[in-house]
């Protein structure tokens, strides 16, 4: 399908494989930098990965200006302030960002606030408000999952104005991104399912958007077909390194996919699950991704029946009747869910993943309102989102 | 330094005071639209409602074309005009007039306006989706019969909806409901 | 209790030199011609001063004048005028108080009190139906406005004035309550009269209306239109002035910055609609009242009172600051001091930009809070580099140069509102009588809030600020809360029923016609006839508003105003706001010009002979 009009971007060097971290000294000199910041979290450093990076630089001539390892869950405006502030003390030249799509959020904020020379990220809001020379970026992502490397995106909450505010800039992508298998090794099965999941409905959703087009279209299907491949066995064998070298890369691949094609219901209403149950974004994709798929199909049956390719491969596409595959792709994706809840106990359902029958009203308000519906295929009206959280709710 | 003037000739922007003219035209009618629409339909009621109780939405077409501005502000929705307005809560933008005439002209609907990239938005994108979810109800309010293409989805029709086209067409269009 | 039927007509002249005073009867025809309120007290003081008068000298006057609504329980009419010849001016001064005193000097019996002279030590007055006692302050003195009130709340309700006013600073300021005579620094005429306060013991007479019938006919329309009208009943109610934040944030008439800029995204800190949820404001206004406008909140644990939107334009956004925290401390101060607060952030908008540039050496800068308490005390107390400051802008930057950036009208700061992006209010602060005045024709209400005329154009401006500022003058006169004006000017039937942009066409392009079709003083008209029993029509109630500005105009222009007075600072006319793309400047001259040829002035400014004979001013 070649659409009447679309828009094609990605700027991000992209290091992958094995000891490809070896590559970061050589690449922030390459930028004329010596002196990043690291932002991580805490769960990053426990896992021993800051010790990783520091090994790497060793010898190099990088000194890492500072190292900031109290980043909250779901990136807070506190935090990137905090940041902007060590910065500038010590004398940072650069960012380095090492953890989860937390971590990153957090430092794209941080670059925001650094190279507007701000303090306050408010005005920020919105596409494209930010205008000026971004400071040198790296990402090392650590969760195969949000793909937050190559994405326009940010999700900062400010908690003294109880809200949640989005950025989008091509300026936020990172000068380059590394991608090392040594990085998600630590990742314990639970968190490798769940933003597994999270990457493969990034790709899903981003064939299925308004916005998809035959470059996202690619990425998107090599996304689903390495993450079918590789994900059970990077979550019951965390030490293969192919796999998760395989899920990394496909995270960053659906990333790419749906930073250029966008994403609809099941993010707007996962992000509503997440916001208002605090239920782990990955978890939450996984349970709604066959329900949105479900809900969209009417529009866009054709990409669905596509996508069966990718998730079951040729031979079940082929002996798929055309009418069925559509509802064959569906299952595919609901059997894999099945198979990582045995291998690694994904919730399958709402109420397992905690959340109350009577925060589902809530969740369908907050879900109606979220950015990513505007690509939805189908408008999603209240009724619909609650639709699919009742359906979602139980086994 | 004449000769080589006329043979490597300047292109001015120029303007296109047309569709300029029909798109300041349509944003009038528009603007009334919301204006009255928050009076007569309860669901763009129950939408703006749930908006801060001082809040400021503009659409406008860069770099300095017409312009539409509602303020939600002392229990009413009120359409201003063309009035200027500085950090505004929501401010969309479309990039260019050609496009914002397609959309008026229903060559274009919002939904591939947003999808093909046409038009960003400024400010806390968290309540864009309401405003859309507005603007849908309007433009079914404004526009019989072709309403399909100008939103995703039309909700089908009800007597409600009929009186509240009449009511608009007869004394909302002119601002008299407020 | 005894009643008076309308009004007393009695006003109390009191000599502080000799300690006498003497009872003078207003003339009913001064009472048509003049109203009340302020256009009475100005009357007076025309009559009975020689107009040379040193402002802090003895032969300086000044009248206080309870209004014609007064004490008979019209919405929003616990109000009071002052009039005075300013020091900070150098021209006739008046402003307006919502505090308990004026009710007390009312039912005391007196439709005004008159105050000349100067004592040697300081006193204070006690006045009651009888006429005045005369009493020591030394005690008093050096008190700050809330210690000094407490003091005297046994005898009746007290005016006072703060160390600010006794230490002459040019924009001190007269308390009552928690309530100011705010502008023109009134506070330093009583200062340098050593007269540190008046207390009123009222609840000596009852007031009732003439023709009760159709007063409480006209009051209940008022009161539906107050309760009705979205203005008065939401925005001001619910958020006090400061809801008008969110407008000049986003019109960008907001100072910021000593008006180098129109707007701030750190705005939306100091709104209204963010300060009421915050600090938790209720109710604290003026008595009686039916808008509701004033607020207090609890801030960090204190109750205090809610900035009005001038303090936190001024003391605020103009210093780069939005912690309404901080903004709520400096403004009780600034209270407990005794001085105007839009003055003092006036004054330290260009102490901040001066030090920036150079001209003088202090530690404030803007966008830090440091200094600024200090800087507050200082110029109350008229200590150290405050003693240059306690001279305003104006006197300043006469001193250390910077006169382009000194942002005042004839000496007094302007307000929070940044003509550039309100032409109509930069004819009207150019040409208020008062100075650097929004109260004198409120443009920016038609231009920026209500937006019935467009902001940036200088058609039909002029007009309308002539016709405003005659009417805000019955307004004070009467005397009533301006807010009053948002509700019974909007609320009759034609402006009520017809749109937006039929109101913008006919205000923008037939003012005239507006004008005459649309009677906007019905209600203050019909209030004070029911009041005073003294019939008026519509054209007599606009002339005499008119009679009232020429006057005071006319003794401005015998003060040394001319034409080349009525001006904006140099940054407005020439300097464009940052936020603005079309780097707009005020287009004054243009402006008044017209204005002069619409009031009937002679091109430098002057009331022609022949106006005034037509008024009635001068034979
Ligand atoms: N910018 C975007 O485009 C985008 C897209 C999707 C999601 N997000 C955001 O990303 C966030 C979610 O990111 P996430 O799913 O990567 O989770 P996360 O960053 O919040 O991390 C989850 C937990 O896993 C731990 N962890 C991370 N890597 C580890 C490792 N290798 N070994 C052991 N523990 C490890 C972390 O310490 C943390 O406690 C959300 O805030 C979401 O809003 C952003
Ligand atoms: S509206 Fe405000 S200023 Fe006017 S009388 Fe009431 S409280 Fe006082
Ligand atoms: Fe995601």
């Amino acid at each position: 399908m070649i659409p009447r009009y679309f828009e094609y971007y990605n700027s991000v060097r992209v290091v992958a494989g094995k000891h490809a971290l070896g590559r970061l000294p050589e690449e922030l000199l390459r930028l004329g930098v010596s002196r990043p910041i690291l932002i991580t979290d805490k769960g990053v450093v426990n896992a021993g990965l800051i010790d990783i990076v520091k090994e790497h630089i060793e010898g190099s001539g990088v000194t890492i200006g500072a190292t900031y390892d109290d980043t909250p869950v779901d990136s807070s405006i506190h935090a990137v302030n905090a940041v902007a502030d060590i910065y500038r003390e010590t004398g940072c030249d650069s960012i380095i960002a090492v953890g989860g799509g937390s971590v990153i959020d957090t430092a794209k904020g941080v670059n925001i606030v650094l190279s507007e020379n701000t303090d306050d990220l408010m005005k920020f809001r919105g596409n494209n408000r930010v205008r000026a020379v971004m400071k040198p970026f790296a990402v090392i992502p650590t969760t195969g999952g949000t793909g937050s490397e190559v994405t326009t995106a940010a999700v900062i909450s400010n908690p003294d104005e109880n809200i949640k505010m989005q950025f989008t800039t091509p300026l936020m992508l990172p000068d380059f991104t590394i991608l090392d298998p040594a990085m998600t090794r630590t990742m314990p099965p639970g968190i490798t399912a769940a933003t597994g999941m999270d990457a493969l409905t990034h790709a899903i959703e981003s064939y299925m958007s308004i916005q998809r087009n035959p470059v996202s279209d690619e990425f998107a299907f090599t996304a689903i077909r390495l993450i079918m491949e590789n994900l059970p066995v990077a979550v019951s064998d965390g030490a293969n390194e192919d796999a998760r070298l395989a899920i990394a890369n496909a995270a960053m691949i659906a990333g790419v996919a749906f930073s250029n094609a966008m994403v609809g219901v099941v993010h707007a209403v996962a992000h509503a699950v997440g916001g208002v149950c605090h239920v782990p974004h990955g978890i939450a994709n996984a349970i709604i991704l066959p329900h949105g798929m479900e809900f969209n199909l009417p529009k866009v049956r054709d990409a669905v029946a596509g996508m069966l390719l990718p998730l079951a491969g040729p031979d079940v596409y082929a002996s798929t009747p055309k009418k069925r595959r559509a509802e064959k792709a569906i299952e595919t994706v609901r059997e894999f869910a099945k198979e990582l809840n045995r291998l690694s106990g994904l919730p399958l359902c709402l109420e397992d993943a905690g959340v109350r029958r009577e925060q589902l009203d809530r969740v369908a308000r907050v879900a109606i309102n979220d950015g990513a519906s505007h690509f939805n295929p189908i408008e999603i009206e209240y009724k619909d989102a609650i639709g699919i959280l009742v359906r979602a709710y139980g086994a | 330094m004449t000769s080589r003037r006329q043979r490597y000739y300047q292109i001015k922007p120029g303007r296109k005071h047309v569709k300029t003219a029909i798109v300041r035209l349509v944003m009038l009618t528009l603007g009334h639209a919301f204006q009255t629409a928050y009076r007569i339909d309860p669901e763009v009621k129950k939408e703006v409602d749930s908006w801060p109780p001082t809040f400021h939405v503009v659409l406008e077409v860069e770099p300095d074309g017409p312009r539409m501005t509602l303020i939600k502000r002392n229990g009413a929705l009120q359409y201003l005009g063309e009035k200027e307005l500085y950090n505004a809560d929501v401010v969309i933008v479309m990039k260019s007039i050609e496009f914002m005439f397609r959309m008026t002209m229903g060559m274009m609907s919002m939904p591939r306006i947003v999808a093909e990239n046409r038009q960003y938005m400024k400010g806390d994108l968290v309540l864009a989706g309401s405003i859309i979810r507005c603007m849908n109800r309007v433009q079914t309010m404004m526009i019989p019969v072709v309403t399909g293409l100008y939103i995703k989805k039309v909700p089908p029709l009800s007597l409600r909806m009929i009186k509240n086209r009449i009511i608009f067409w007869t004394c909302g269009v002119w601002g008299l409901v407020k | 209790m005894e009643t008076i039927v309308g009004t007393s007509n009695r006003v109390l002249a009191v000599d502080l030199t000799t300690q006498e005073f003497e009872v003078i009867e207003v003339p009913d025809i001064d009472r048509k011609m003049y109203i009340g309120g302020k256009g009475l007290g100005l009357k007076l003081i025309y009559d009975r001063m020689d107009l040379e008068a040193d402002p802090l000298g003895p032969d300086n006057m000044i009248a206080f004048m309870p209004g014609v609504l007064m004490g008979t329980g019209a919405p929003c009419s616990g109000r009071f005028a002052a009039v005075t010849k300013s020091p900070q001016t150098g021209v006739m001064a008046s402003s307006s108080c919502g505090g308990p005193f004026g009710m007390a000097l009312k039912t005391a019996g007196w439709d005004g009190l008159l105050v000349k002279g100067a004592s040697e030590n300081p006193v204070y007055l006690v006045v009651d139906r009888d006429g005045v006692t005369f009493r020591d302050a030394g005690d008093l003195w050096g008190k700050d406005t809330r210690q000094a009130q407490e003091q005297l709340a046994k005898e009746g309700e007290a005016l006072v004035i703060g160390p600010a006013g006794e230490n002459l600073v040019r924009f001190a300021n007269i308390a009552s309550g928690h309530r100011f005579l705010g502008r023109g620094g009134m506070g330093a005429v009583l200062g340098a009269k050593k007269l540190k306060a008046i207390v009123a013991a009222g609840k000596a007479y009852k007031i009732v209306p003439k023709d009760p019938e159709s007063f409480d006919r006209i009051k209940k329309i008022a009161t539906d239109y107050i309760n009705r009208n979205p203005w008065t009943s939401q925005a001001q109610r619910k958020y006090g002035t400061l809801s008008i934040v969110n407008i000049t944030r986003t019109s960008g008439i907001l100072p910021v910055r000593n008006f180098q800029d129109g707007t701030s995204d750190n705005a939306y800190k100091i709104t209204g609609e963010v300060i009421s949820e915050k600090y938790d404001t209720r109710h604290h206004t003026c008595k009686p009242c039916t808008i509701l406008c004033g607020k207090k909140g609890k801030f960090d644990g204190e109750e205090m009172p809610v900035p009005e939107y001038e303090t936190v334009g001024l003391l605020g956004s103009n210093l780069d600051i939005y912690d309404p925290v901080a903004i709520a401390r400096w403004n009780r101060l600034c209270g407990d001091m005794g001085m105007d607060t839009i003055s003092a952030g006036g004054t330290l908008g260009w102490v901040m930009e001066a030090t920036e540039k150079g001209l003088v050496k202090t530690n404030l800068k803007f966008g830090s809070p440091d200094g600024v308490e200090e800087a507050l005390l200082d110029i109350a107390h008229c200590r150290g580099f405050g003693a240059d400051m306690a001279m305003g802008s104006k006197g300043l930057s006469e001193k250390y140069g910077g006169t382009e950036f000194a942002m005042h009208v004839k000496g007094m700061e302007l307000s929070a509102y940044d003509p550039r992006g309100s032409f109509g209010q930069g004819l009207s602060y150019a040409v208020a009588n008062r100075g650097g005045c929004h109260l004198s024709a409120t443009m920016m209400v038609m231009e920026n809030f209500m937006c019935f005329l467009a902001p940036h154009t200088t058609m039909s401006k002029a007009r309308w600020t002539a016709f405003f500022e005659n009417m805000w003058c019955c307004v004070n006169s009467l005397h009533t809360c301006l807010f009053t004006s948002f509700a019974y000017t909007t609320e009759l039937t034609i402006p009520r029923f017809s749109s937006w942009i039929s109101t913008l066409i006919g205000m923008q392009f037939m003012p005239g016609i507006l004008m005459a079709a649309v009677d906007f003083s019905v209600i203050y008209r019909k209030m004070w006839q029911a009041v005073t029993g003294i019939s008026i029509s519509k054209s007599e109630f606009m002339r005499a508003g008119e009679r009232i500005h020429v006057l005071e105009r006319y003794m401005n222009t015998r003060m040394g105003v001319t034409a080349g007075k009525d001006t904006l600072p140099a940054r407005l006319l020439t300097e464009s706001r940052r936020c603005d793309k079309k780097n707009r400047t005020v287009p004054l001259d243009k402006m008044i010009a017209k204005y002069y040829r619409i009031r009937g002035f002679t091109p430098d400014g002057r009331p022609k002979p022949s106006l005034l004979k037509k008024l009635g001013i001068a034979a």
